[in-house]
């Protein structure tokens, strides 16, 4: 008999339960399993699940506590994650048919760094084909379905971490994030997505799309959480080259200590231009991001409107010349020799990065910098954090996003990116935060995005906003 | 080694797929155009990561610096 109660625990609640031993991790699995053979079918978010190898952990994790071993800060919590983050052993098929039955020989560092806190990998998550897309249809394994309404998209390409999520199938979730996939979703499902700095977490072990735009982050259910996931997945790795040492802040430590005098930023025009970032943003979704402006500045902060660099426009078309050109590369290979295995719509993408030249590539590469410190000079000497759509229309259903069944859907598609992928062309860390809900009863999320390293500031500016604006998921289907 | 990916694109010129492709790219690269004279001649990509690394170092040290 599945136990709701023990389902829609927190992360942070249900660590805590579980060594303060109110609840066994045996108990904890079991349940979870449960849930998802009763509940994944109908979200289509589940590709595999380790069911005994789970409950033979869960086991050892109940006896180790009992020993009286110190816990880690997730000791016996069952997660489960995105299809695309290598185990030795076990399948990641990265949403594809062309690595269904891959297996790789080495495990990510950030599945290590769960494992050392104490957490059970008890499965993985459906996504995009290969994370190339962001409102996470497929045409490989199906579609995965929003827990807030099964008619419309989920977002990608984390798309079954954010439905399991959402969906209380799972207590949290790794995702990645190269033009959106973890903010996207997280918008989309009503949870906190937190894409980190550039470097901040490793990547070894984790599917490459493209190298220089990838990131590594969790989507959860609440800020703590991902705070705390957040906190255990990053550091320099030796493993993989792109990640950074730098000082990591204990981000939960500060993560009550409000928002009083903060500077945030609402982005205007580009340089003195006609045009805005926030031009095509949708009226209901305007009217969201504008009341959470309003709970921001009743906590104390100071709202400030703020141009950004003239040059930042063109931040979206670079980061996806980049995307092209890389992943690409990445599949060269089975791009010449089984293009008829790959869905259509990843085809047509990676197509399109076949076709850039090698000085379009490495313009768009040079120019980084060059946006960078121009967008770090001129927003953040004047703001603390910037505050941003993520979704720049309200959550369309499957069918009306389908380009297939939709043709005209595609303007709409250019778009959905355009407040998510500048930030990982420029590497820098943003938060997603559930808003509030559009007409159609969906969720829509706000991002503050801050200095390189500067999690922190993300966490306890979300936090504030969490706890004047608390969240629920009232109209989650459990049935 | 028969390429099939070149056959591919041969067989499927007039396919939407393959014109948007077409399409996106002359959009993608010709934005570029008017910022490239802020380049320099030595430009390298891997400064990216320095100034993304360095960023708050160089904050400090100018904190400091100010007193």
């Amino acid at each position: 008999m599945v136990d709701e109660a023990l389902s829609r625990m927190s992360l942070t609640e249900i660590s805590e339960a579980l060594v303060k031993r109110e609840v066994s991790s045996q108990e904890v699995v079991r349940n979870s399993l449960e849930e998802l053979e009763k509940r994944g079918p109908s979200l289509n978010c589940v590709a595999r699940l380790f069911p005994e190898q789970a409950l033979a952990e869960a086991e050892s994790a109940d006896q180790e506590l009992s020993s009286g071993i110190s816990p880690g800060p997730l000791h016996g919590v069952p997660l489960l994650h995105k299809d695309m983050f290598y185990r030795t052993g076990k399948i990641s098929a990265c949403g594809s048919k062309i690595c269904k039955d891959f297996v790789p020989d080495a495990t990510a560092t950030a599945l290590l760094k769960l494992d050392q806190a104490g957490a059970l990998d008890i499965g993985r998550l459906k996504m995009v084909e290969f994370a190339y897309g962001l409102t996470g249809h497929n045409e490989i394994t199906g579609d995965v379905r929003n827990p807030w309404n099964p008619e419309y998209i989920p977002g990608g390409s984390s798309s079954g971490p954010a439905a399991a999520v959402a969906g209380f199938l799972s207590y949290g979730s790794l995702g990645s994030d190269t033009g959106g996939s973890i903010r996207f979703p997280a918008s989309c499902c009503g949870l906190v997505g937190m894409k980190p700095t550039y470097g901040r977490v490793s990547r070894f072990g984790a599917m490459p799309l493209s190298f220089s735009l990838d990131h590594i982050g969790p989507l959860t259910r609440t800020v703590a959480d991902c705070a705390l996931l957040t906190q255990i997945i990053a550091g320099k790795d030796t493993n993989d080259s792109t990640s950074y040492y730098q000082p990591k802040p204990d981000f939960l430590s500060g993560i009550e200590s409000g928002i009083q005098g903060l500077k945030i930023g609402v982005p205007t025009t580009y340089g003195n231009g006609p045009s805005g970032f926030l031009d095509q943003l949708h009226p209901e979704v305007q009217r969201e991001m504008e009341s959470s402006l309003a709970v921001f500045r009743s906590l104390g902060a100071k709202v400030v409107e703020i141009p950004l660099p003239e040059n930042f426009e063109i931040s979206n078309n670079m980061a996806n010349i980049i995307a092209g050109a890389e992943s690409s590369s990445a599949h060269a290979n089975w791009l010449k020799e089984q293009p008829e295995d790959y869905g259509s719509q990843t085809r047509e993408r990676l197509l399109t990065g076949l076709l850039f030249s090698a000085v379009d590539y490495l313009d768009a590469l040079k120019l980084r910098k060059v946006i960078l410190e121009d967008f770090l000079k001129q927003v953040f000497d004047k703001v603390d954090v910037l505050h941003a759509p993520v979704v720049p229309i309200p959550v369309p259903t499957l069918e009306e996003s389908n380009i297939q069944a939709n043709p005209g859907f595609i303007e709409y598609l250019t778009l959905l990116g355009h407040f998510t992928r500048p930030f990982d062309y420029l590497g820098l860390p943003a938060l997603s935060v559930p808003a509030g809900l559009t007409d159609n009863g969906l969720p829509s999320g706000f991002q503050l995005v801050a200095p390189p390293f500067e999690e922190a500031l993300l966490f306890r500016t979300a936090r504030a906003f969490e706890k004047e604006n608390p969240w629920s998921y009232p109209q989650v289907t459990l049935g | 080694m028969k390429n099939k990916w070149s056959a591919f694109l041969d067989q499927n010129y007039d396919v939407p797929e393959v014109q948007f492709a077409l399409k996106s790219v002359k959009i993608l690269t010709g934005t570029k155009k008017r910022f490239l004279k802020h380049l320099s001649f030595e430009t390298e990509p891997a400064e990216y990561g320095k100034a993304l690394s360095a960023y708050k170092l160089d904050i400090q040290l100018e904190e400091e610096k100010n007193g």
